[in-house]
């Protein structure tokens, strides 16, 4: 439970960032468009290349979003089989009362 | 006859033949060879000189109106193509703007990779806590640790007293999956921090580079961005296996509960055949 829970707030904070870097993300594309618009042909590969380093970035930060979607998934699915796990364990705690019971009676 | 008289007599012979004549030729030739003759000097020119001068001025006109006139053109295009690189292809301003932009932008980039370092651990257990740590670690060496720690939180697949076999086997290739998406989390994390690096050094020397050389940085970052392409879609693969993992799942659950719901019938017919 305890993970799960850390696992969901992670995922939460990660997307508070993800929000405020993807705000600052387009912000970094309009000064680029921008800066675009008024250069020489002579300076734009070196806006090229710039927008390049700002897509790697923009991977970059996509990849960890996703690493924060994948904890959540596996955690969700650990969680499920954790489930699977107690259930089997609670069986076989009921049948050992059980079989006590049935061995008083 | 001596040979003495014999010159003599010759002499002699001579003189009567030639002469005042000899004398005569004799100081004519002494006298053309001892008066000075006249020289060409620097502004003295000689027919000869004329003609050199003529043809020289010749070359020199030729020179001037079919060699040196297409040069000055030349010159004036070359200048004019100067001028042009200088003022509208690479105009300084601009360069040095584009250059401004990058690390203007650098520090922006910088900022939001402060940002993204920010803890999000929240786990209040230990357990929880020492698989959380591996788990936002970033560092590949963790993975390690990832499957002991998982265990611990998880729980190991249950014995075969406890569980038929294939609710066993679900519930192992479940642990598998969810553990092999908690590696692949903390391996795109370290390469998401890798290429954050590389794009930081790329930035770099973008604002030290000069314009033709741009265009090799572009290279450079767009094969890096193939490459984060290609682990974006192996992060996705996995995500993709764990929701697949997921569904067949539920699958099974359905149809171990089918298995039951019969099982549960044939005991049921037979408890009310015993009773009938």
């Amino acid at each position: 439970m305890d993970v799960d829970d850390a696992m969901a707030i992670g995922t939460l904070k990660a997307t508070m960032i993800s929000d405020q870097a993807s705000e600052q993300m387009l912000g970094v594309a309009d000064s680029i468009e921008l800066q675009s618009s008024g250069t020489a042909p002579g300076a734009a590969p070196m806006l090229t290349a710039q927008a390049q380093v700002a897509n790697l970035q923009n991977q970059a930060f996509l990849q960890h979003m996703l690493a924060a979607e994948l904890r959540q998934e596996a955690t969700r699915l650990a969680h499920d089989n954790a489930l699977v796990k107690e259930s089997a364990a609670s069986n076989r705690i009921l049948r050992d009362h059980m079989r006590q019971i049935l061995g008083r009676q | 006859m001596s040979k003495r008289t014999r010159v003599n007599r010759f002499l002699k012979l001579c003189w009567r033949a030639f002469g005042g004549r000899l004398v005569l030729v004799l100081t004519l030739i002494g006298v053309l060879v001892l008066i000075p003759t006249g020289a060409n000097g620097q502004f003295g020119l000689d027919p000869c000189c004329a003609i050199i001068s003529a043809g020289l001025q010749s070359i020199s006109g030729l020179l001037k109106n079919v060699v040196a006139r297409p040069l000055s053109q030349i010159q004036q295009i070359e200048q004019q193509g100067v001028n042009f690189e200088q003022q509208i292809v690479y105009p300084a301003q601009a360069i040095t703007n584009a250059r401004g932009l990058a690390g203007h932008l650098q520090g922006q980039f910088r900022q939001m990779t402060r940002i993204y370092q920010l803890p999000t651990g929240s786990a209040t257990l230990p357990t929880p806590q020492r698989l959380e740590q591996a788990l936002l670690s970033h560092s590949p060496q963790a993975a390690g640790q990832v499957s002991a720690r998982y265990t611990a939180v998880y729980g190991g697949v249950m014995s075969d007293q406890d569980a038929p076999q294939p609710i066993r086997d679900m519930v192992d290739a479940t642990d598998a999956e969810a553990q092999a998406a908690l590696k692949k989390a903390i391996a795109i994390d370290a390469l998401a921090d890798v290429e954050l690096a590389a794009a930081d050094q790329i930035n770099l020397q973008i604002q030290s580079a000069a314009p033709g050389s741009a265009p090799i940085l572009e290279a450079q970052a767009a094969a890096w961005n193939v490459r984060a392409n290609a682990y974006t879609q192996s992060a996705m693969a996995e995500l993709m296996r764990v929701r697949s993992i997921d569904l067949a799942n539920s699958s099974a659950h359905m149809k171990l509960s089918a298995t039951s719901n019969s099982i549960l019938r044939d005991a049921t017919d037979r408890m009310l055949g015993r009773t009938k």
